[in-house]
């Protein structure tokens, strides 16, 4: 045994992150870590790592006891992480990250050649194929992991733990991903693998420990578990099977015709993209990011006017016209950035659920706020969603990701309005919150209303949507009925392929 | 119980900065006073004591707060809903300016005259900030620039008037650059003993419409989270620029009625350069950052800085403390409420950033 952490207590104000919390790894083993968001995962990893400090309990790291005053003792102890969110020079190259702190110099100067020749070699006998002298802004995402990957290799860490990893990859890029785990492994390294993806976990694990508000639940073998069992351990209960009702779509709600749009650079961000939405269905748009879906979504809501083409919501044409005006006409509209476009973290909870309400009827009077029904409204949402605050008069900043993305996704999908443009609904949600939203979406579909959903989670896609496009490219190349494709073949259509790869 | 408390601490908790960035400045005061060979205890109690506790001290306070609270709920107004007006300076001037050639053009019973003064002026105010808003729209300026280039204007427009137009020929001092006494139409003193007159009353009832405004309308709504996020207003269809010019608007015509009922209560004429020397303009933007655009906190903060003004010509008088104090003391008000912009602004910056981490 390599790792034992035992009895970690780690608190923060008065609330319990770690509650006894206790972990081993064996070498050459991939332990995964599994829980809802708030389980406590990434605070014990934290605590491992370095960069917090526990309250109580005990680090025994190859037979020493430790205890990391900062991520340096851990690096020191042959302790790596990759971070969900990149530490890279973006302007600088591959090789110039990996070697960062600890550069082979001659004379006194960076040895360009030596080092390139280093970051050859590691990145070979671990088959992390990278180009030492690529530019990291430069380099996709799945490759930018890679040199972190090889960061820790560099620092010649025998246990690295991975935050979140497969967050921000496409599915090939995952594959990789796990491959890569697994070749790990096999040389020799111990991997704690932090996630709430449970196919991955399923694909790589050696053992699994579940984590449930600030616990550890139960500490599996692979081989003696599936998806059903761990789902029902991290959530307490069992998910409820969402399937779509068979549905007759009815009029038409969105009709976006030859929708095209360039970029200052000259190229064309949107170029031609027709697509409809009915009463009563799910439309998905499933893409990489920065394939135009932002773009589509802009010019729809009105947040960008300068483009060609017709776009008309609920009969009304409003090509071209402002957010006021396509508001009016029937659509509501989850943000993809929930801090720069679907809140002000500063403003109250009933101010943020008041946004596009302010002059209607229901919550004001000759200009004069209706200050009443707004709180209600705002204290009906909040007790729907389960959001956790105190009261409706609370800031935004004060709640986690989770909890604010609820605040937003409530206020645009109880809005009554037949027209939801649904970005990303469920980001840094958890399952159970997940799940209620799912509910909610589909619930509006099947009282007629319509929506479009664009997200980069596929799973999402395929299981709420009657149909699927799939943009690449600025353009929306295919489309599918539900059931009629899977995850691996959207992958592979993501990215550019064709339908009969 | 429990909840009522923390609901009232909550409330109190803007108000935590503005001591301390008071605390703060009286301080550096001392120390000045130290080094400068005064006694800093005596002095800074001397300048309080001055500014605030006696009838005849607290009147005078509230005589030069009067103006700075109309600069103090402008500034607040435009630079809560995140548009950085400089220019309740040149707003003031021209409401000052437009009251003195308008009163005695009226014929008409005192209190006729005094509405339609203060209706003329604060139209004049808020013509005066919709043409630098429009300036600053049209050519893509920044408005701080353009305000503060304004307030020149306004300065210099309403010296030439004055000299070449409506110089008083009556003047005692032949070298007096100021327009006719008006005689009908004046606001009179609250109390006939002290300098207060109704134009703290205005500004009162101006506090109390502003904090409205801001907090019950949907206007108000709208200005709020465009000062907040603007990104988010627009999401939600606020319409920017329609919100902007409303918000300049009315800024303008809180502007320019502190001026004129500077002229209507204290000097009954325009005088050059009345509101530019005093800077009550200074105090006023310097009111709305300590207070962090909160109307209320406008209020007090407003009246505070006019009081160690007055404590400041207090202490020169009576300790030969130079009166310049209080520019220092202000002056360090002012850093640390920047400071705080600033704070806010990297805080915002950094959670954006922790958002991603």
């Amino acid at each position: 045994m390599i790792l034992q952490m035992k009895d970690i207590v780690k608190t923060y104000g008065n609330v319990v992150a770690n509650d006894h919390v206790s972990i081993d790894l064996n070498e050459g083993e991939i332990l995964a870590i599994v829980g809802e968001n708030g389980a406590g995962k990434s605070t014990i990893m934290k605590i491992l790592y370095g960069l917090e400090k526990a309250d109580s309990g005990e680090i025994t790291v190859w037979g020493e006891k430790v205890n990391f005053r900062s991520p340096i003792d851990a690096m020191k102890h042959h302790i790596g992480m990759v971070q969900q969110h990149f530490m890279l020079f973006g302007s600088m190259t591959v090789t110039e990250n990996i070697v960062y702190n600890n550069e082979i110099a001659k004379n006194g100067f960076f040895d360009r050649k030596a080092n390139r020749e280093k970051v050859r070699q590691l990145s070979e006998k671990y088959g992390l194929m990278v180009d030492p002298d690529a530019i990291i802004d430069d380099c996709p995402v799945g490759t930018q992991q890679r040199v972190e990957i090889l960061k820790t290799l560099y620092q010649d860490a025998s246990l690295i733990i991975f935050d979140e990893p497969s967050a921000v990859l496409t599915p090939n890029e995952v594959d990789d991903l796990l491959r890569t785990l697994r070749e790990l492994a096999k040389a020799g390294k111990s991997i704690i693998l932090i996630t709430h993806k449970l196919n991955e976990v399923m694909a790589v694990a050696d053992r699994i420990t579940v984590m449930r508000a600030g616990k550890v639940i139960k500490t599996l073998n692979r081989a003696d578990t599936n998806t059903d069992e761990l789902s029902y351990l991290m959530i307490g209960r069992h998910t409820a099977d969402l399937q779509l009702r068979p549905h007759n779509p009815g009029e038409t709600l969105l009709q976006v015709k030859d929708l095209t749009m360039g970029s200052a650079a000259g190229k064309k961000v949107l170029n031609g993209v027709n697509l409809e939405v009915r009463a009563g269905e799910i439309v998905g748009i499933a893409g990489v990011s920065g394939n135009g879906q932002t773009e589509l979504v802009r010019c729809i809501t009105g947040l960008e006017r300068e483009y060609e083409g017709s776009v008309t919501v609920c009969g009304h044409d409003v090509s071209n016209k402002g957010v006021d005006t396509i508001r009016q006409a029937g659509l509501s509209h989850i943000p993809e950035d929930r801090y720069v476009w679907g809140s002000a973290r500063e403003a109250s909870l009933s101010d943020n659920f008041l946004m596009g309400e302010e002059n209607s009827e229901k919550y004001s009077r000759h200009g004069v706020l209706k200050s009443k029904q707004i709180i209600e409204h705002a204290d009906k949402l909040i007790a729907e969603y389960s959001v956790k605050v105190d009261n409706s008069r609370q800031k935004m900043k004060e709640l986690s990701g989770g909890n604010a993305q609820k605040i937003i996704t409530a206020r645009e999908i109880e809005r009554e309005v037949p027209l939801t443009i649904a970005c990303e609904p469920t980001r840094g949600i958890d399952i159970g919150a997940m799940e209620f939203v799912h509910e909610r979406l589909v619930n509006k579909r099947d009282h007629n209303g319509g929506i479009l959903l664009v997200s980069s989670e596929l799973s999402e896609i395929l299981k709420l949507s009657d149909r699927i496009y799939v943009m690449y490219n600025g353009q929306l190349n295919h489309e599918f009925k539900h059931g009629e494709v899977d995850e691996r073949k959207l992958g592979k259509l993501m990215l550019g392929g064709k339908a009969d790869e | 119980m429990n909840d009522k408390i923390k609901k009232l601490t909550a409330s109190l908790k803007p108000l935590l900065y503005p001591l301390i960035a008071i605390v703060v400045g009286l301080f550096a005061g001392g120390i000045i006073m130290a080094i400068t060979g005064h006694d800093p205890i005596k002095g800074i109690f001397g300048l309080v004591k001055g500014g605030f506790f006696s009838p005849y001290s607290l009147a005078s306070t509230l005589t030069r707060g009067t103006p700075v609270i109309f600069a103090a709920l402008s500034a607040a107004l435009a630079w809560g809903s995140g548009y950085s007006s400089m220019g309740a300076q040149g707003q003031m001037i021209i409401g000052a300016i437009t009251a003195a050639i308008v009163a005695p053009l009226i014929n008409a019973p005192g209190w006729v005259v005094v509405i339609v003064t203060l209706l003329a002026a604060m139209a004049a105010g808020a013509l005066y900030s919709l043409m630098s808003a429009w300036v600053s729209a049209r050519f893509d300026a920044y408005l701080l620039v353009i305000t503060l280039m304004f307030n020149y204007v306004a300065d210099y427009f309403a010296s030439y008037l004055t000299n070449y137009v409506f110089l008083d020929p009556n003047a005692l001092d032949k070298l007096a650059i100021q327009t006719q006494k008006i005689e009908n139409g004046i606001l009179p003193r609250i109390l006939s003993r002290y300098t207060t007159h109704y134009g703290f009353i205005i500004a009162l009832v101006c506090v109390a419409l502003v904090y409205f405004i801001v907090n019950k309308t949907s206007f108000g709504y709208k200005t709020r989270m465009t000062g907040l996020n603007a990104s988010f207003a627009q999401y939600g269809g606020i319409k920017a620029k329609r919100t902007m010019y409303l918000v300049l608007l009315l800024s303008g015509a809180i502007a320019g009625l502190g001026g004129a009922c500077e002229v209507l209560g204290t000097k009954f004429r325009y005088v050059d350069k009345m509101i530019t020397s005093p800077g009550y303009s200074w105090s006023g933007i310097t009111a709305s950052l300590m207070s962090g655009y909160n109307i209320l906190g406008c209020l007090f903060s407003a009246i505070f800085l006019a009081g160690i003004t007055v404590g400041g010509s207090v202490v020169e008088l009576s300790m030969n403390i130079p009166s310049e104090i209080t520019a220092i003391i202000q002056g360090v008000i002012t850093m640390l409420a920047t400071a705080r912009f600033v704070i806010n602004w990297k805080k915002k910056q950094n959670g954006k950033a922790g958002e991603q981490a």
